[in-house]
């Protein structure tokens, strides 16, 4: 290494041991020790209980539904805001930059509201007839979909703006006078051209749905755990300590597994494409 | 293209989801009662005062300071690195880039739970207690740094380093060159880079959930509280002023570098 680049890379090299490695280290470390000696017993009493069971479920499940709804919800949006010009364009990437801006906190006070106990969506159901008596929806799996799509639809739509720009309008103008449906159009033109935009933000969105905590602690409360409130619950509120440490580091685990496997997926669905 | 009608109904609706539950807070947060609901029952401006109340204003300075410094101090080490990993190109430094992202790949709430260890560790080995605010912006300069490379990295890969030599060569010193050919060049993505981190710093609730302590409460954290207790609108009114300040923000954002620039 030049003398250059030692001064430029080092002190980040500094920092970031100290800040990421040496911490990491030690948490791997209170992961696997019990009573001052090795033992994997914290994992295995991990994988034996049942509430990081129901935890490791939400998560999953939660994290598809959301990647599903901002994919339905978002390639139409994305679509129609690639194809708008001038003015309007900027006003619409505004509306749909500005909550990214704003906090998890801000975003879901709304939600409470909506979905709480003879909340707007009690009301309105109860007005159609379809409940007799006011009910809450709040701390429900689909409280937590609900509220997580809203926070990263943004996410997936700015993800897919960007390769939808770049789709000649004259392709689809070709496909249209030959015949071709507008549905047909964009699930045979564009979609197919959007999937680097597709994949990355599904990446996105996977992830943070995986890793969000904020949302999920505010919406799904107790009742319906996911890891990240997991880690700070089993914490903080009931002083399971020993048991932290290891859904910390299967969730970091998790999480770069679960990247890795995206972006291998990626590149396979790249190298397949280039080679038509 | 014509867009067809469906279509059209359609994006409306998703700009109904995405914007009416702001709508919503805004309207609770006038509420007379002092529960969150809406309708509102009567309007009042009181919750406004008690979003002024000391413990909001105590977290916002927390939350403020940390930013601030965090900021500062991930752009000191951010840029660089990110001179480095755009002029260089060999095998070493292509290694070394996946070091310095590393901390994307770490779930905030993990992070802040290694670096609450090491803050027990330090107490017990070193009979020394970190004071929490310090430790709180340490955390909060990790969750920036790769931010802060790739913004400022997107402005220095449009850099032509044959400018560099150019200047070296016709006896600018490393330090004249850095001064004044280097920053100026790259203002605009400090500026960006310096907001965007602010906000992602003040907004970042999972990396304090373990470091925080009194005295060193960030706001998000308070409201994160009040929400949990189903409390009265002045957390409605607090978010309120939080907008009011983000859309000012954007607006900046708009005017001095534009949206297309930002978010890709």
């Amino acid at each position: 290494m030049n003398k250059e680049k030692s001064i430029i890379f080092l002190p980040s090299l500094f920092l970031i041991t100290i800040l990421v490695f040496i911490p990491l280290v030690m948490l791997t470390s209170k992961s696997l020790s019990v009573d001052d000696s090795i033992s994997i017993a914290n994992y295995l009493e991990l994988f034996r209980d049942s509430t990081f069971h129901k935890a490791l479920k939400n998560t999953f499940s939660i994290s598809f539904y959301v990647v599903l709804a901002t994919l339905i919800i978002g390639l139409p949006t994305a679509y129609f805001i690639s194809r708008t010009r001038g003015r309007l364009k900027n006003i619409f990437l505004l509306l749909i930059l500005f909550p990214l801006l704003t906090n998890a906190v801000v975003r879901s006070i709304s939600w409470m509201i909506i979905l709480g106990y003879d909340g707007i969506l009690s009301r309105l159901l109860n007005n159609l007839g379809f409940l007799t008596e006011p009910i809450s929806f709040m701390y429900s799996k689909f409280a937590v979909i609900i509220g997580s799509t809203y926070i990263f639809l943004p996410l997936m739509i700015v993800s897919l703006i960007g390769v939808m720009e770049n789709i000649s309008e004259e392709v689809e103008d070709a496909s249209i006078s030959l015949g071709a449906s507008r549905f047909k159009t964009f699930f045979t033109i564009i979609i197919p051209n959007s999937i680097s935009g597709i994949i990355v933000g599904l990446v996105l969105v996977f992830t943070a749905t995986l890793t969000a905590y904020t949302t999920p602690n505010i919406l799904g409360g107790t009742r319906t755990v996911v890891l990240a409130t997991l880690v700070q619950q089993y914490g903080t509120t009931l002083g399971r300590w020993e048991l932290v440490s290891s859904i910390s580091i299967f969730l970091f685990a998790l999480t770069v597994i679960v990247i890795t496997l995206i972006n291998k997926g990626a590149e396979a669905v790249g190298g397949a494409n280039e080679k038509k | 293209m014509k867009k067809s009608k469906l279509l059209t109904i359609f994006v409306c609706l998703v700009f109904f989801y995405l914007i009416y539950p702001l709508f919503i807070t805004v309207v609770a947060s006038f509420n007379s009662k002092d529960i969150l609901t809406f309708p509102i029952d009567g309007f009042s401006f009181k919750w406004y005062i008690s979003a002024f109340s000391s413990s909001y204003i105590s977290g916002f300075s927390i939350s403020f300071r940390v930013g601030v410094i965090a900021t500062i101090i991930s752009l000191f080490f951010g840029i660089p690195v990110a001179y480095g990993l755009a002029k260089y190109n060999d095998k070493f430094t292509k290694r070394i880039k996946n070091v310095f992202f590393s901390p994307v790949l770490i779930p905030g709430i993990v992070l802040s739970y290694s670096l609450f260890l090491c803050w027990v560790f330090i107490a017990k080995e070193f009979d020394m207690k970190l004071p929490k605010l310090l430790v709180l912006m340490l955390a909060h300069i990790i969750i920036l740094f790769p931010y802060t490379i790739r913004v400022i990295g997107g402005a220095f890969d449009k850099f032509d380093f044959i400018i560099e030599d150019a200047a070296i060569s016709l006896g600018a010193s490393k330090k004249d060159f850095i001064l004044h050919i280097l920053l100026p060049s790259i203002t605009p993505a400090i500026v960006s880079a310096s907001v965007l981190s602010f906000i992602t710093s003040f907004n970042n609730i999972p990396i304090s959930i373990f470091l925080y302590g009194r005295g060193a409460t960030p706001l998000p954290i308070i409201m994160m509280q009040d929400v949990e207790k189903y409390g009265d609108p002045s957390v409605a009114a607090v978010s309120v002023v939080l907008l009011f300040i983000t859309i000012g923000i954007t607006f900046l954002i708009e005017k001095t570098l534009g949206l297309n620039n930002y978010g890709r």
